[in-house]
């Protein structure tokens, strides 16, 4: 069986490639980044960045395109399924449920795709939940759910043998808690900033930031700093394991994420518990359901700055008390390593 | 007839212009009320997210507007079609703009926006092809629109055709002064410095100009293609003029260069630009890709040189040559008649509103 492994990146897949074949099928990589144009147009979310691979599988008589990137514009692969009547290879890809959540008019949309004969499967993924619930949105819209599989959580490698040591505080004047990734609207940077205004003064903040993607631009770091001079700023990309670090240095883990977050995935309650450290989370799925679970950390009222800042500092008093009745090795068990999802995605095809 | 108008537009370009858009509606006696993007609705805007329609097409259709107008070019025909697909019933009729060239990229495309254009929401989808006159549609819009009788009739009773407007008012250009050619020889490209835009080839072209030429920048993104002391020396004939011109002023910047650049990519084929207008406004050539529309202008009023699309040394060939043939290029060049294929801003509440 011939396979078209689609991805955007050029490395640190091989791996999973090596996986495909090991499976028994003949893998062909499709890499956008061959081709100056496609790389822009998924940069972009361009509607043509399917034209091109759809073209050429149909063309090589590929069985199975496997998309390894999130479907993040769903609108255009149907489009471009539909001007197709007689495309004969089969699809699976994977997305994120906070896509679909967004509006009623996106359900319908992924509705249409996964009524379509090429689709034949989708890999979601619950944020370390397994059993997962579908947001309102995909059963309002009545959606076929027997193509989806559902994957509790992804970890780029699960190293339970790391040498990383915990760093335990020895006081709570001492507590760091990190805030880290991309500082984007949707994850609600400005939300947290403003909520520094409110936090104790001797928390020191660990305040992560990836440049690769950023909403806001330098004024708003000179913010945090004016708000909470406590703060300590990393700006660069960091490797996974260099991540996973920065997790072990820490007592716990802000995230300020907005509504349109809901439903959606992030590596950080997964990465919390490795490193056992608790997260101030919104009050939606499936942050939710995680710490009411296991017990991982606080809720507060989602886009609320006053209620982050609450949280935060409520997070400091109760410290040792969340710790100990937190259940960080139980909420990991549902995580996976990223190489074994293509096994996942071709089981009992 | 209640009118919502909406523009994701902001500045006094944007205001001076929607304001004649705004009068003409009360002129002809209807009621305007603006809708203006929340900061929400800026984010998704700015992230090209899907979302960008919904808020605009509840507040439309709960407060029960007549008519919404959506002043600018719908970009992503997919939203908007299944934004209006998980409506069970909408009020308001719509009114809004489209570019060939975000038209003509697909046949999945062109079918989603044929899709588009006959649901019963909408009233007119107002294309707007760069001030020529006659238009030659595109191919995937000839095939997929004009395929079957029926397809026909809808056309002509849902595509509304509009000459660009001018992107600076007319009459600001009566205080430019015209000189002779720089020295050293001056090219302009003013506009937002972007990929599809071609700048990347410009800048490519500049190691094949004769020695006399530089390049003068205007442009509203801070965004720069280098940063370093060493590619700022590659580029040192690159002079970035950094005024801002205010809404009338643009003519200031007309004054300092001797022709325009349009570098733009193929994918621009069909495009809407605001540069011919202008240089011809400032009575300047422009240089040119070889395709439409920019092709269609170039020949139909002698205003300029074409050269070869993405194609650094068919550029730079084309500067140098323009730079030696300037003044008979300027002689012959019909800029005032270029001019007279546009189209006054009133119009547009004017077709909007119809029959």
């Amino acid at each position: 069986m011939k396979i078209l492994f689609s991805t955007f990146y050029n490395e640190e897949l091989k791996e999973r490639i090596k996986k495909f074949s090991s499976l028994g099928y003949d893998v062909i990589i499709y890499n956008c980044h061959l081709d100056k144009n496609e790389e822009n147009r998924f940069k972009n979310r361009h509607f043509q960045m399917y034209e091109s691979i759809l073209n050429f599988a149909q063309k090589e008589k590929i069985d199975i395109i496997y998309f390894h990137d999130y479907l993040t514009v769903p609108e255009y692969l149907l489009a471009e399924l539909k001007v197709r009547p007689n495309f004969t290879p089969r699809i699976i890809f994977s997305m994120f449920l906070r896509e679909v959540n967004r509006s009623l008019a996106r359900a319908q949309t992924i509705k249409e795709l996964l009524d379509m004969p090429q689709i034949i499967r989708v890999i979601t993924f619950g944020m370390g939940l397994k059993d997962f619930p579908y947001p309102e949105t995909m059963i309002n819209v009545k959606t076929n759910f027997s193509k989806i599989k559902k994957v509790g959580g992804v970890f780029y490698s699960i190293d339970r043998s790391s040498k990383l040591k915990k760093n335990i505080p020895t006081s709570m004047n001492d507590i760091v808690m990190l805030y880290p990734g991309r500082w984007i609207y949707s994850k609600g940077t400005d939300i947290f900033v403003e909520a520094t205004k409110y936090i104790d003064k001797d928390i020191t903040i660990l305040a992560h930031k990836n440049p690769m993607e950023d909403d806001y631009g330098h004024a708003i770091q000179d913010d945090l700093l004016k708000n909470h001079p406590q703060t300590i700023f990393i700006e660069k990309y960091l490797e996974p394991e260099k991540m996973r670090k920065l997790f072990f240095d820490s007592h716990a883990v802000i995230c300020s994420h907005r509504r349109l977050y809901e439903y959606s995935e992030t590596g950080i309650p997964g990465e919390s518990s490795l490193a056992k450290i608790p997260i101030v989370a919104p009050d939606f799925n499936f942050f939710r359901e995680i710490i009411k679970k296991y017990k991982t950390g606080i809720l507060y009222e989602p886009e609320n700055p006053i209620a982050l800042a609450n949280a935060i500092n409520q997070m400091k008093k109760q410290y040792n008390e969340i710790v100990s009745n937190a259940k960080f090795e139980e909420s990991i068990e549902n995580y996976i390593k990223e190489d074994d999802i293509p096994k996942i995605a071709m089981e009992d095809l | 007839m209640r009118v919502l108008f909406y523009d994701a537009a902001e500045g006094e370009l944007a205001d001076y212009f929607n304001g004649k858009i705004i009068r003409e509606f009360i002129r002809l006696g209807h009621i305007v009320d603006i809708h203006k993007l929340s900061e929400k609705e800026k984010n998704l805007v700015a992230s090209r997210h899907f979302q960008m329609y919904e808020e605009l097409l509840e507040k439309a259709n709960k407060e029960k507007y007549d008519l919404l107008f959506h002043n600018n070019f719908i970009i992503v025909p997919e939203y908007f079609l299944s934004e209006l697909k998980a409506r069970s019933s909408f009020y308001p009729k719509i009114v809004f703009f489209f570019q060939f060239r975000e038209i003509n990229k697909s046949v999945a495309r062109t079918k989603i926006f044929k899709e588009l254009v006959f649901r019963p929401e909408v009233k007119y989808a107002v294309g707007i092809p760069m001030f020529i006159k006659n238009l030659v549609f595109p191919e995937n819009f000839k095939n997929v629109f004009l395929t079957y009788d029926t397809d026909k009739d809808l056309f002509k009773k849902k595509i509304r055709i509009i000459n660009n407007d001018y992107t600076e008012p007319l009459d600001s250009f009566r205080d430019f002064k015209n000189l002779s050619p720089h020295k050293p020889f001056t090219i302009g490209f003013f506009g937002r410095w972007t990929e599809v835009k071609g700048v990347d080839y410009l800048l490519q072209s500049l190691q094949y100009l004769e020695k006399d030429i530089r390049l003068l920048v205007n442009m509203p993104n801070k965004d720069w293609l280098w940063a370093t002391s060493e590619e700022r020396e590659k580029f040192k004939r690159v002079k970035i003029d950094r005024n801002y011109y205010s809404i009338g002023k643009l003519y200031k910047f007309l004054e300092k260069v001797d022709l325009i650049i349009c570098p733009h990519k193929k994918s621009y084929e069909y495009g809407d630009s605001a540069l011919p207008a202008v240089a011809f406004c400032a009575k300047k050539p422009i240089i040119a890709p070889d395709f439409y529309f920019f092709n269609e202008i170039v020949k139909r009023h002698k205003a300029g040189i074409l050269f070869e699309p993405e194609n650094s040394v068919s550029l730079a060939m084309a500067i140098n040559y323009a730079k030696h043939k300037y003044n008979e290029i300027v002689k012959n060049a019909k800029f005032t008649e270029a001019l007279e294929d546009y189209t006054d801003k009133e119009e547009y509440a004017q077709v909007a509103v119809g029959d």
